[in-house]
């Protein structure tokens, strides 16, 4: 049976009816049109789904709807200001660090947390916190640079 | 892949939670990052999911005025891998919360869900449609064990696969058990049954609430040493945790622990290389002996695609370790601890 579910995703108020079974991606993308969130192995091992829970990357697929009720959750539609791109998709696009492209809203999310905590993480720190991430065009030398680079970006501007 | 139908309950009580727990039909929900899995592998499919996160009292990490740390059942493996106190005090415990998952699941995981993780097998763990290949085991209900064919007794061989539980029960931690009349103490090691097919011998309606872990003598040394296949996300093949306690001299082993998860249905003491190594001086082969002798007391099975020559090959090379590094944490020759 629905219910209903007040949320916070990407710093707006929703009210989703939802039966308590549905998962937070399942919110986010059928609920929610926010397809930016992908579904990767659906049972937690390969990060396709990783988006923020009050900052941290928590996996949306092994997330209920009930869970993320108080919380912000924040998805790659959010990273973005308007036509702006936030600093890691530049970076992404300078490195060439897209290939199919399915892996980078996870990996976006989780950089960005990670460049939230230390603006200009060093690459063994972007390879640690990436670790939940799998690349299956196993793209992660670019991947980890463009990070990295936009880690500097990032530093520089401050 | 959907999860089945439930319904979802958020108690603000442990009172109420025990309750409700009571019921047959509920599952208690924590991080849910191994529940979750099970579930839309139709291996469990509870009528009501009830939900701890609410008890806020069961997040604390707290250290008593008699040096023991309280660490509340909802902690985080992500607070345990960076509490400074836990690492400060009992290092082994940070590494072990550090190697579970990946960083995505330790944000959500909890301490108490990793001392509950239910017993691993890979003719278990399997979505539905893979398992309709072979017959139902005992695990699920019915009669064949594909491990151990032949297996007569319903015994089941599914492997305990929870890091931070022997590096607790290597630093003699106690439990908090709440239910919904008194709460008791117990150690960690009695909520453990033995019995792969339900592997926690709690009572219905009770719930691992704290752990509480004393405070380490001085010269001691503490290490976990996890085998795995890649380098990140998998549950152990094999995880040993060493606590070693020695005299003044820092040669002489007054007291040894140690703990292996990976080896058999319930965390595994091996308490004949304990014995062995009580007022033993520590050398790299009085270490090989006593990894000789943690082998020596498990029976081993094949399971989990790890053939049994390998992984007793691999508790004598990870138990040697462990006792080696604990050693030279305990400041043995000269070396800092940490």
């Amino acid at each position: 049976m629905k219910q209903a579910f007040r949320l916070t995703v990407n710093g707006e108020p929703e009210d989703v009816l939802a039966a308590p079974h549905t998962t937070l991606l399942e919110v986010l993308r059928e609920e929610l049109g926010l397809t930016g969130t992908k579904e990767g192995c659906d049972e937690g091992t390969c990060g396709a789904c990783t988006v923020l829970v009050d900052g941290d990357p928590w996996l949306a697929c092994l997330t209920l709807v009930g869970e993320v009720q108080g919380k912000e959750v924040r998805t790659v539609e959010s990273l973005a200001g308007g036509r702006t791109l936030h600093p890691l998709q530049e970076s992404f696009l300078e490195h060439g660090a897209v290939q199919c492209g399915f892996c980078t809203p996870g990996i976006l999310m989780t950089a960005s947390s990670l460049l939230a905590r230390r603006p200009s993480p060093s690459e063994e720190e972007v390879r640690e916190a990436l670790e939940g991430h799998f690349c299956r065009c196993t793209g992660y030398v670019k991947i980890v640079k463009a990070v990295v680079a936009a880690g500097d970006t990032q530093h520089e501007q401050v | 892949m959907r999860l089945p139908e439930f319904s979802y309950l958020e108690p603000r009580s442990i009172q109420d939670a025990c309750h409700l727990l009571a019921d047959a039909s509920s599952l208690p929900l924590s991080g849910g990052t191994d529940l979750l899995v099970n579930m839309k592998y139709k291996l469990l499919q509870p009528a009501r999911l009830v939900d701890l996160k609410g008890l806020a009292d069961l997040a604390l990490v707290q250290e008593m005025p008699n040096g023991e740390v309280v660490l509340g059942a909802l902690t985080t493996l992500r607070a345990i891998e960076r509490s400074a106190l836990v690492r400060e005090r009992f290092p082994l415990l940070a590494v072990a919360a550090r190697s579970v998952g990946i960083p995505q699941i330790r944000n959500k995981a909890t301490l108490g869900g990793n001392i509950c993780l239910d017993t691993r097998c890979w003719y278990y763990n399997l979505p539905a449609f893979s398992r309709t290949t072979r017959e139902v085991c005992h695990k699920l209900g019915g009669s064949v064990c594909q491990v151990v064919p032949g297996e007569k007794h319903g015994r089941c061989y599914a492997l305990f696969s929870a890091d931070t539980v022997p590096a607790l029960m290597a630093l003699d931690a106690k439990v908090k058990i709440a239910s919904a009349g008194d709460s008791r103490v117990v150690p960690l090691r009695e909520i453990y049954s033995g019995d792969g097919i339900r592997p926690l011998a709690l009572r219905r309606g009770e719930l691992v609430a704290e752990v509480r872990i004393p405070p380490l003598p001085t010269n001691t040394g503490t290490s976990y040493q996890k085998l795995r296949e890649r380098g990140t996300l998998d549950f152990p093949i094999l995880g040993v945790a060493a606590v070693l306690t020695f005299f003044d001299d820092r040669r002489t082993c007054r007291q040894a622990k140690i703990v292996l998860a990976g080896v058999a249905p319930s965390p595994f003491e091996a308490t004949t290389a304990e014995a062995f190594l009580k007022n033993a001086s520590l050398t790299p082969q009085v270490a090989a002996e006593a990894a000789n002798l943690v082998r020596d007391q498990i029976a081993v099975y094949a399971l989990n695609g790890i053939p049994a020559w390998y992984k007793r090959s691999m508790i004598v090379e990870y138990a040697a370790r462990a006792l080696l590094q604990a050693g030279l944490a305990a400041g043995q020759g000269g070396g800092a601890r940490t």
